[in-house]
């Protein structure tokens, strides 16, 4: 079973969270890319995960 | 030592990310997607520099701002974010080069000491999936959060 622990300091992202930055949520920004790594991942699979496209891509 | 790196800019479901880089070619705004694959809990992750607020993205664009190291850390706390929220989901990165799937190779071996204990990596060599091992030539590579949440 997974524990909650304390992230090491020394890479503790600073963050802060914008409202419009939401604009993003439904835009793939490198669709080709994208493409690329699911024919891969139909290829290669993943372990643990069933080898069947879960949504399709638009 | 603490590590130097940008401060992220947020969407409120934390999978996408901006962030600006400060050198001599200027302020570079960078962004950061997490983007869902054909495999359920199987994120992409998508980095390049944006122009202008574009969606029209070049992932292979090199900057050369003089701060890759402080990218490439800003980069692992984006991922550090992503987990802690969706911490069933796998990270998959590879480059959008050979040069680029190294230079993330160089990055994992950089930051392995601090990021393993949190992570399981796994590499993906000749399309099958084994536990990162330094020094191997992968062509993708793929990250779980080994903890329930980080206490950011």
């Amino acid at each position: 079973m997974k524990a909650s622990v304390k992230i090491t300091r020394e890479i503790n992202p600073i963050v802060y969270t914008d409202p419009s930055m939401d604009r993003y949520k439904d835009v793939t920004l490198f669709p080709e890319k994208l493409e690329q790594v699911n024919k891969r991942l139909e290829k290669s699979g993943f372990p643990g995960i069933p080898n069947k496209p879960d949504v399709p891509q638009s | 030592m603490i590590l130097d790196r940008y401060e992220l800019k947020s969407a409120t479901n934390y999978s996408t990310f901006q962030f600006s880089s400060v050198g001599p070619k200027g302020t570079v705004t960078k962004i950061i997607q997490f983007q869902k694959t054909i495999l359920s809990n199987v994120y992409n992750l998508a980095f390049s520099d944006q122009q202008n607020g574009s969606n029209n993205l070049d992932d292979k664009v090199v900057t050369d701002n003089g701060d890759s190291e402080k990218v490439l850390a800003t980069v692992v706390a984006s991922i550090y974010l992503f987990l802690n929220h969706y911490p069933d989901c796998w990270v998959y990165a590879t480059g959008s080069t050979a040069a680029r799937t190294r230079l993330y190779k160089m990055g994992i071996n950089k930051y392995f000491h601090y990021v393993e204990k949190d992570f399981t990596i796994l590499g993906d060599f000749d399309a099958n999936w084994e536990t990162y091992q330094k020094g191997k030539e992968y062509r993708a590579f793929a990250v779980q959060s080994k903890t329930v949440k980080f206490d950011l």
